[in-house]
């Protein structure tokens, strides 16, 4: 007999799902509900976090704090956001469709653990901090996915938000999202670049890809490469070639390993060329 | 069994109802309310053709607990018009042969209300980005979008 279970407050949810760690905590349901949906008559039972207004916020300014229960669709439309971390945005607008985006959450999304989370990869080259509840713990966004599917989270642990620095007025940006058509299709490749511009020269940047690996992962050594590069002479054949030899894809129903390999770089050097012309270029408001 | 005890106000009519905690809100729509306008196409979340109105934001009906939905508005298809007064979005799907089968139509029309609700002169592209969640097999998306355009016209 499937139960269910909407604490009104976060300790009370900490407590609940501490006593019953059977309960699927349910928060859009987007991913849950497709999952679940031959075993939806034999769950034992959701504890459903939809309501917590603790997990709703939006906090702006230097240090920008996003809860748990925020939607893709809150972040894709949220007026601040856009205009100082448009790439979080960007990330938000790429998942799904509408229905989507109304109902599943950055929680939820960061759980759920896919290899093609859209919002992985921006936030990882954000820097952001994943905060979890019960047992209290801030663990790097970098370090918190372990494999397809699979978060460094204990089975009573509860996503409270993500937390990240604004970006800096000479950083620039791009997320680029490959997919079978422009709506409703999940990344078969997909690259968050944020780079840092000085005086014509590539002081820092940062690169995360989505679905080329296990997990989100960043292409370090392809960033070791062109940090600190002139802008005028930056050795873009070279950074394409690195890329591809540092990632792993794998073949699965959107596309084969070789596909991958052969799509991330390209894709990688149009979002660095996107993210350099972004940079110190303040978006319209 | 753990039934719950929930209120949902759909099409304007309050009703309080025993669910299951693992019960969809399609299938109160569609088992205990009866209101067979919302289909299931796919059951998660692919399809669109089970898309309602929750709160105001266009969700999929297969996506959702009943539970979670306690308190809340819900609009169906069959809240939109009725057989003598047709919305003006029914009404221009079927001037401009947007149905075919029209397995899909109560997904588009709730689709297409939704976004006119928000916004009441969208571009083509927001109305093709508004409907995307929206799968047809049969008809074309150019007949429904031109649809859309045209109630847009007519609501003005
Ligand atoms: C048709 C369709 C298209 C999609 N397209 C995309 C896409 O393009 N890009 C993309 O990235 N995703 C996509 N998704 C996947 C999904 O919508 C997103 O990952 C969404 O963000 C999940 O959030 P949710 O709130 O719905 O999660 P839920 O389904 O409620 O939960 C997902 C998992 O996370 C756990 N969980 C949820 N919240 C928390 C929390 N705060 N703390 C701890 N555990 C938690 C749940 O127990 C569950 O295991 C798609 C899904 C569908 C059905
Ligand atoms: S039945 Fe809900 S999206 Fe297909
Ligand atoms: S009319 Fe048949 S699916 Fe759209």
């Amino acid at each position: 007999m499937t139960t269910y279970f909407a604490p009104s407050t976060l300790s009370e949810a900490v407590a609940y799902i501490h006593e019953n760690q059977t309960a699927k905590i349910i928060a859009g349901g987007t991913d849950l509900l497709v999952k679940r949906y031959e075993e939806l008559d034999s769950m034992t039972g959701f504890m459903d976090i939809s309501h917590l207004a603790e997990l709703k916020n939006i906090k702006t300014g230097e240090e920008v704090q996003i809860g748990a229960m925020v939607t893709h669709g809150e972040i894709a439309g949220h007026p601040w956001l856009l205009q100082h971390v448009p790439l979080l945005c960007q990330g938000a607008a790429a998942v799904g469709g509408p229905q989507i985006r109304n109902r599943g959450t950055l929680g939820g999304n960061l759980a759920n653990a896919s290899p093609a989370a859209d919002l992985a990869p921006p936030l990882i080259v954000l820097g952001a901090v994943a905060e979890l509840a019960g047992p209290q713990h801030q663990v790097p966004l970098e370090e918190f996915f372990s494999g397809p599917g699979k978060t460094i989270m204990q089975p009573n642990q509860i996503i409270t938000g993500v937390k990240f620095t604004k970006p800096a007025a000479n950083q620039g940006w791009a997320y680029l999202k490959l997919g079978k058509r422009k709506a409703m299709a999940i990344a078969t490749a997909s690259v968050a670049v944020l780079v840092a511009v000085e005086d014509g020269q590539l002081t820092d940047l940062r690169i995360c890809l989505g679905s080329v690996a296990p997990v989100p992962s960043r292409a370090k050594k392809t960033e070791e490469l062109l940090r600190g590069q002139r802008l005028d002479s930056l050795e873009l054949a070279a950074a394409q070639a690195q890329l591809q030899a540092e990632i792993s894809p794998i073949d699965d129903i959107r596309g084969s390993a070789e596909y991958r390999r052969q799509a991330a770089g390209p894709l990688f050097r149009r979002a660095l060329l996107q993210a350099i012309k972004n940079a110190g270029v303040e978006p319209d408001a | 069994m753990n039934k719950l005890p929930v209120t949902l106000i759909v099409n304007g009519r309050e009703y309080k109802l025993t669910v299951d905690a693992n019960e969809r809100l399609l299938d109160t729509l569609r088992l205990q309310l009866r209101l067979t306008g919302t289909k299931e196409g796919c059951g998660v979340g692919e399809c669109g053709a089970c898309s309602v109105i929750l709160d105001g934001q266009l969700v999929n009906s297969c996506m959702v607990l009943t539970a979670q939905c306690d308190g809340a508005r819900v609009e169906t298809v069959e809240g939109l018009g009725t057989a003598t007064k047709l919305h003006p979005l029914q009404q221009a799907f079927i001037d401009y042969n947007a149905v075919q089968c029209g397995f899909c139509t109560p997904g588009m029309l709730m689709a297409a209300k939704a976004l006119l609700d928000k916004n009441p002169d969208p571009s083509e592209a927001e109305i093709r980005q508004g409907l995307s969640g929206v799968l047809c097999r049969c008809t074309g998306y150019k007949q429904i979008a031109d649809a859309v355009k045209a109630a847009a016209r007519e609501e003005k």
